[in-house]
């Protein structure tokens, strides 16, 4: 019988540590992450977002269809052209994971470099790590259970489970009708206006419906139909924060029509109530109520906007009626290159100025399952009784399995 | 291999969280610019007045005082830039939630200067986080690192040197 030495032993129990740590990091990549919404898919007249997602009102992991279009639709193909069958590395880890039927898998990995310059200070600059979360569903019939699992740099996350491990969502639900109604419980993207990733956009920040962690936990029903999609949420509360008083209770929903290919106009609608509002800390009403619409004239080119009204009710306080808004275009000259401007503003209450930003920015899906941005922006902020002009640059490496 | 492992590596790195963004003494420095100026009673502020929810980390001092700070000048690690920072806002008045009371006054007077609201700054509690609510921000500022599959393969990466097997 052949016994190994110490050394031999070391250097075996080093390559199975090794694998079992990559095996984690692939797994922890492989989820696909909660901001991998695409609004200008529209352009592949896609009016829904349920066909290739397991969130039907967009972004989060992707269906099996959804996985295959993710490599047709998205990445840009070099020498051979394009296909109208995804290739091998359309699969799940790059094909190198295969799950069974009931099971969809994913993962995804975000990271920022953020530099941002204040007019007449210094330039500052931070690497972020947006995401890095893994996520699955288990999918029985019309059963549905969806979770996800990431980390984060912070503590105290509003999706945080414990430190900085973070559950954005998390559901039981069923599908009926061939998946044209949905019914779901649990920690949920709040259905409201565009479902976009840029969540720091003053129509995701005011109406706090962004994907980074403002989910709630609640019951949802959405509809998917040809021409017709919408979905209506009753909101409990988010409870991975406490106490109590700052759970906000509601419910928030859209509704939106395609009277036409590649045309969506959409309506959103939400209240809640606090016993103490995250920032204001007083109870709270908060309502935001808005319009939306995307539009592809071209293949190659969508419009996306939105327009919301936000109101506050805080109690003791005046009440505040202000609005966001937001208009993009999308250029899409050779596939999987993106050329993105944008224009928004947002004024909190009457008698105070108005903010207002600039994009111009680039992304190309350059690979399967992965993708470059690079971000100009300029901003121009508000604050009580200031106001505050900067630059900033955003450069992002994205990666999903 | 070799490739694979660099790769590897790369990305853990990545990964793993960098510095906090939060500096640590900065509810100190803060005590210390209200306390040596004024007569005013000494506490140190949270870590809420500049990071949502008092939570801590890369890309979370986004409070409206946290960006009027910014915009003065406060760069994360530095003291003194948030000395210089809390003068210049001082000079200009500088009123994050439109109150009528300028950031400074309210932090002298422990009111919260991102909430028109007359609420107390350091009598806040929570909101907490994580499941059971059990978790606070940690006061320090500190962090945990980002990722387990970092922590795993930190101490996989250091060199060994590769020796034969013996049989």
């Amino acid at each position: 019988m052949m016994q190994l030495s110490p050394a031999a032993i070391r250097s075996q129990l080093f390559r199975v540590r090794f694998l079992l740590g990559f095996c984690v990091f692939l797994l922890m990549a492989a989820w696909p992450s909660q901001a991998h919404a695409y609004a200008w898919m529209l352009r592949h007249d896609y009016n829904g977002c349920a066909t290739c997602h397991t969130d039907p009102s967009g972004a989060g992991l992707l269906t099996a269809y959804g996985r295959a279009q993710s490599d047709v639709l998205l990445r840009t193909h070099y020498g051979s052209g394009s296909s109208d069958e995804p290739g091998k590395s359309a699969g799940t880890a790059w094909g190198l994971i295969t799950p069974p039927d009931w099971l969809l898998l994913g993962g995804q990995f975000r990271a920022l470099g953020f530099y941002m310059k204040p007019s007449g200070e210094k330039w500052t600059h931070q690497m972020v790590l947006m995401q890095a979360d893994l996520a699955a569903q288990v999918q029985l019939g019309g059963f549905r259970a969806n979770a996800s699992l990431g980390a984060v740099q912070s503590s105290g996350s509003r999706a945080s489970v414990v430190g900085p491990l973070v559950s954005r969502e998390h559901w039981l639900g069923y599908a009926f009708k061939d998946d044209t109604f949905l019914v779901r419980a649990g920690r949920i993207n709040l259905p409201f206006g565009l479902r976009m990733i840029e969540h720091t956009m003053f129509v995701r920040a005011a109406t706090r419906t962004d994907l980074n962690d403002t989910q709630q936990h609640g019951v949802a029903f959405a509809y998917s139909g040809e021409i017709l999609r919408a979905e209506v949420m009753g909101i409990l509360g988010n409870y991975q924060n406490s106490p109590d008083a700052y759970r906000e209770r509601g419910y928030s929903g859209y509704v939106e029509l395609t009277p036409a290919q590649r045309v969506g106009i959409g309506l959103s609608s939400l209240v809640t109530h606090a016993a103490k509002d995250i920032q204001l800390q007083v109870a709270d009403t908060r309502q935001a109520h808005g319009i939306f619409a995307r539009y592809a004239p071209h293949s190659m080119v969508a419009l996306l906007a939105e327009a919301d009204l936000v109101l506050h009710s805080p109690a003791g306080l005046p009440s505040s009626t202000g609005y966001a808004s937001m208009l993009q275009a999308d250029v899409e000259p050779i596939q999987g290159v993106h050329a993105i401007a944008a224009a928004e503003s947002f004024k909190q209450q009457a008698g105070l100025g108005q903010s207002w930003a600039l994009w111009a920015g680039s992304a190309w899906f350059f690979a399967p399952h992965a993708d470059l941005r690079l971000d100009l922006m300029r901003r121009s902020d508000v604050m009580g009784n200031q106001r505050y002009n900067s630059s900033a640059v955003l450069a992002q490496f994205h990666v999903f399995l | 291999m070799r490739t694979l492992q660099m790769g590897v590596a790369f990305v853990a790195i990545l990964s793993i969280s960098g510095l906090a963004e939060a500096t640590p003494r900065f509810p100190q420095v803060i005590y210390s610019y209200l306390y040596s100026d004024y007569t005013v009673t000494p506490y140190q502020p949270p870590c809420a007045v500049c990071h949502e929810r008092g939570s801590t980390g890369s890309g979370t001092a986004q409070t409206p005082f946290a960006i009027s700070a910014k915009a003065h000048g406060l760069q994360a690690g530095d003291n003194a830039s948030l000395t210089s920072a809390l003068a210049a806002m001082r000079k200009d008045g500088a009123d994050s939630d439109n109150d009528g009371i300028p950031d400074v006054q309210e932090l002298e007077d422990n009111t919260d200067p991102n909430s028109p609201a007359d609420v107390s700054l350091s009598d806040q509690a929570g909101p907490n986080s994580g499941c059971g609510g059990g978790n606070k921000a940690n006061a320090s500022g500190r962090h945990a690192p980002t990722t387990a599959a970092g922590l795993m393969l930190l101490p996989m990466l250091r060199r060994r040197k590769r020796k034969p097997l013996v049989y």
